[in-house]
C-alpha cells in the first residue's frame, strides 16, 4: 500500500465523554493490547468512566477519521518537583496503523505539552521490540535514555522496555 | 517527624519541605494497600526512641504487578551508615523472603555517589540516566533509575556437579 492510497484526512481534538465507545474498540483490540500496559477483558464501564470522568491531571487528546475515533493519546503531567514532566501513552486502532494517525497524535500532544502546559521533559516507555514506534518517537526528537528489564508481563513473559525522553533546557526555549 | 523539617535530607528524594502535620500524619495512617512503610530509628538518652529513616515499598498494578519502587528518605546525619544499611536490607528481606516481587527500582541523583554506592552494593544496576528528571536546588538534576531483579532462590542448579549429573556420568 503506497502512501498515497492511504491518505485519509485526520482531526486531533481533545476527547469527550461520547468518544468512549470508539476508544473501547482501541482498548479492546488484541493487536493494540501487547505493546502497551493495558489488560484484555477490561471492563467497558471501566473506559467509560476514564472518559466521563477524567483525572484533573490528565489530558486526553483523540484521532477522529471520518467521525470515528481511531487513535488515543493520553498526556499526565507530575506533581510537585516534577511538574515539568509529562508522560504518555498512545494508541491506534490497528486497522489505522502506519497512516500518520501516531504522527498527528504526537505532533499535538508536543504542541500542548511543551507550548501551552511549560512541559520541559516529555517521556515515554516503549516495549524494546516495537520498532515501529521507537522510530516515530526518534523522529520526534526522542532519546533512548536506558533499558529497564523485565519491566512489564506481556502475553505470559516479562518484557523489557526502553526509556525514552524529549528534553529542553527550559520553558520557551 | 524532623525528616520534613531538614532541608538538606530531602535534596537527594522527591519530597517537597514544608509538608503540613496533617499530611505528614496522612502518609502514616492512611498508607494505601500497595505502599508498605519500614522505619529505621535510633535510641535517645532519654530512651525514647527517635525516628530518622523511612523506606516506602510500592506495589504497581496489572501488567507490573511484579514490581515495586522504593523510596528512602533518611536524616543526613545518618545516611552512608550502617543504620541506612541495616534500613535497606529490611527492606529487601521483606521483599524477598516475604513478596513474590521481582523487580525493585528506585531512582539515585547521578551525583550522589553515597547512595548510588549503597544500592549497587545490594545488587541494583543503573538502567538509564533520566536527564532533568527532578527539580533541586533551583534547577532540573538529572537522575539514574536503579533496578535489582530477585536473586535466584538457593537451591541447586542443574551443572555438572548436580547429582543427576553425576548418576550419569
Amino acid at each position: 500500500m503506497s502512501r498515497e492510497s492511504n491518505r485519509m484526512e485526520i482531526i486531533v481534538r481533545g476527547g469527550e465523554s461520547e468518544d468512549w465507545e470508539d476508544a473501547a474498540a482501541i482498548y479492546e483490540d488484541r493487536a493494540v493490547i501487547p505493546n502497551l500496559l493495558q489488560i484484555p477483558y477490561i471492563s467497558r464501564d471501566a473506559i467509560r468512566d476514564r472518559f466521563e470522568n477524567p483525572a484533573p491531571d490528565r489530558h486526553t487528546l483523540v484521532a477522529v477519521v471520518r467521525e470515528r475515533v481511531v487513535g488515543l493519546l493520553g498526556l499526565h503531567f507530575g506533581t510537585g518537583r516534577q511538574s515539568h514532566v509529562a508522560s504518555f501513552g498512545l494508541m491506534v486502532h490497528s486497522d489505522y496503523q502506519g497512516r500518520g494517525v501516531g504522527t498527528a497524535l504526537l505532533t499535538a500532544a508536543i504542541d500542548l505539552a511543551e507550548n501551552w502546559l511549560g512541559c520541559t521533559r516529555l517521556e515515554l516507555d516503549v516495549f524494546t521490540d516495537n520498532e515501529g514506534a521507537i522510530r516515530l518517537y526518534e523522529r520526534f526528537g526522542f532519546e533512548k535514555e536506558g533499558t529497564m528489564r523485565q519491566f512489564a508481563m506481556r502475553d505470559g513473559a516479562l518484557a523489557d522496555v526502553y526509556l525514552m525522553a524529549r528534553v529542553r533546557p527550559s520553558a520557551g526555549s | 517527624m524532623p525528616l520534613w523539617r531538614n532541608e538538606a535530607a530531602l535534596l537527594n528524594t522527591f519530597e517537597v519541605p514544608h509538608l503540613s502535620e496533617d499530611a505528614i500524619r496522612e502518609r502514616f495512617n492512611n498508607s494505601p494497600a500497595n505502599v508498605h512503610t519500614l522505619i529505621a530509628e535510633v535510641g535517645l538518652s532519654s530512651g525514647r526512641r527517635q525516628p530518622v529513616g523511612v523506606a516506602w515499598i510500592e506495589t504497581f498494578h496489572t501488567r507490573r504487578r511484579h514490581a515495586a519502587r522504593l523510596r528512602i528518605l533518611m536524616l543526613p546525619a545518618h545516611r552512608d551508615s550502617t543504620l541506612e544499611n541495616a534500613l535497606l536490607e529490611g527492606v529487601l528481606h521483606h521483599v524477598d523472603q516475604w513478596t513474590g516481587l521481582s523487580r525493585l527500582e528506585t531512582v539515585v541523583f547521578v551525583d550522589d555517589a553515597t547512595g548510588l554506592a549503597l544500592f549497587e552494593r545490594h545488587g541494583f544496576e543503573i538502567e538509564a540516566h533520566m536527564r532533568r528528571f527532578v527539580m533541586r536546588g533551583g534547577a532540573p538534576a538529572d537522575v539514574y533509575m536503579l533496578a535489582r531483579l530477585r536473586p535466584a532462590p538457593h537451591t541447586a542448579t542443574p551443572d555438572a556437579s548436580s547429582p543427576e549429573q553425576e548418576a550419569q556420568s
